[in-house]
């Protein structure tokens, strides 16, 4: 295991706890705009009573992915505009791990 | 400490955002509210005579739909709702509806469904008691009309083929008798309290009631959140 030099290990916990909630989110986003929103407004209309509770549990489980992306950004000393597209990212399909990678290379960076 | 200019334009900017997502929270709840209210079981009222619920001169009024009515006429005219959908047994099915004007007292007139489309016509001659439920007119065609078909079941589609004064709306008949008594049968369709479609999920509402508020409490500490940062960030190193 790679040692972490004092600024990566003050960040550890909060990049941890967003890395995993930013994967989460992101399979969750995945899950909404392809599987529930579709059986809801477009295809396989019958489906979605077995699928509604993707929605649903996005709608719950993604304040807490805002917490943890607003955490690190702070800690990290991101601008504000960052915090707001690291926010937004739990949104959108793939975007959540697209900043997932983006943090984790920053993280590694880090001297 | 003195703050300059540009950090009060930002304290501004964002309250007048936070009170947008505070308002968007609260929409969600007044969302969540109606779907919680259009699936509650509403008790049904005693029956009623039409005419002390509704008027031929005014629109129905929301109070009188759903309502289990009483009237008294004579049909005069027949005519065949095609394809209308409805419930039977919990399973949506479709059939050609039988829809006849009764003509009531002083000259007023009202559609009533009897039921599903016999084909051999019913002659029903003599004043009538029926009992059903009020419904509101319908806005959409459920299928092309033929001759002596009504492509919805809407009293202005027929304005023009009588002279009697209509009400609004339309009464689905769960029972027809005589003045004698005598219950005149037929192939009845469900007369069911009209619900109100309200789309989506109470808890799915109350989620993002959550995340408006949670982005109206962020937006609110966005004009410190530099000076946050650059603390924390110093504390780190």
């Amino acid at each position: 295991m790679n040692q972490l030099n004092p600024r990566q290990a003050a960040l550890n916990g909060a990049m941890i706890r967003f890395r995993i909630m930013a994967i989460y989110a992101g399979v969750m986003s995945l899950l909404l705009w392809f599987v529930s929103i579709p059986t809801h407004y477009l295809v396989f209309k019958s489906f979605y009573e077995y699928v509604g509770w993707i929605s649903l549990l996005h709608g719950f489980t993604y304040p807490i992915y805002v917490f943890a992306a607003f955490h690190y950004c702070l800690k990290a000393g991101k601008s504000l505009k960052s915090t707001i597209l690291f926010i937004l990212a739990g949104t959108l399909p793939i975007a959540s791990f697209v900043a997932e990678r983006r943090a984790l290379r920053e993280f590694n960076s880090l001297k | 400490m003195k703050r300059s200019k540009g950090f009060i334009a930002q304290i501004i900017v964002a309250l007048l955002i936070s009170a947008t997502f505070i308002g968007l929270g609260n929409w969600q709840l007044d969302r969540a509210h109606d779907v919680k209210v259009s699936k509650q079981f509403v008790p049904e009222k005693p029956r009623v005579e039409l005419e002390s619920i509704a008027s031929v001169t005014s629109n129905l009024e929301p109070s009188a739909i759903n309502r289990l009515v009483k009237l008294t006429g004579n049909y005069r005219q027949l005519f065949v709702a095609p394809a209308q959908e409805f419930n039977l047994n919990g399973k949506k099915s479709r059939a050609n509806l039988e829809v006849r004007l009764l003509e009531l007292s002083g000259n007023r007139g009202i559609l009533v469904v009897r039921g599903i489309e016999n084909l051999e016509d019913q002659e029903i001659i003599g004043k009538i008691k029926i009992s059903g439920r009020l419904y509101p007119r319908q806005t959409s065609d459920s299928a092309k009309a033929m001759r002596g078909e009504i492509s919805r079941i809407d009293p202005a589609l027929i304005v023009g083929k009588t002279k009697l004064s209509l009400f609004d709306g339309y009464v689905v008949a769960t029972s027809e008798k005589t003045l004698l008594g005598q219950e005149i049968l037929t192939t009845r369709i469900p007369a069911p309290q009209l619900k109100s479609k309200v789309p989506g999920n109470y808890w799915q509402h109350i989620s993002y009631v959550f995340v408006w508020w949670l982005m109206a409490l962020l937006v609110l500490f966005a004009p410190f959140y530099s000076e946050v940062a650059v603390k924390l960030k110093h504390e780190s190193t």
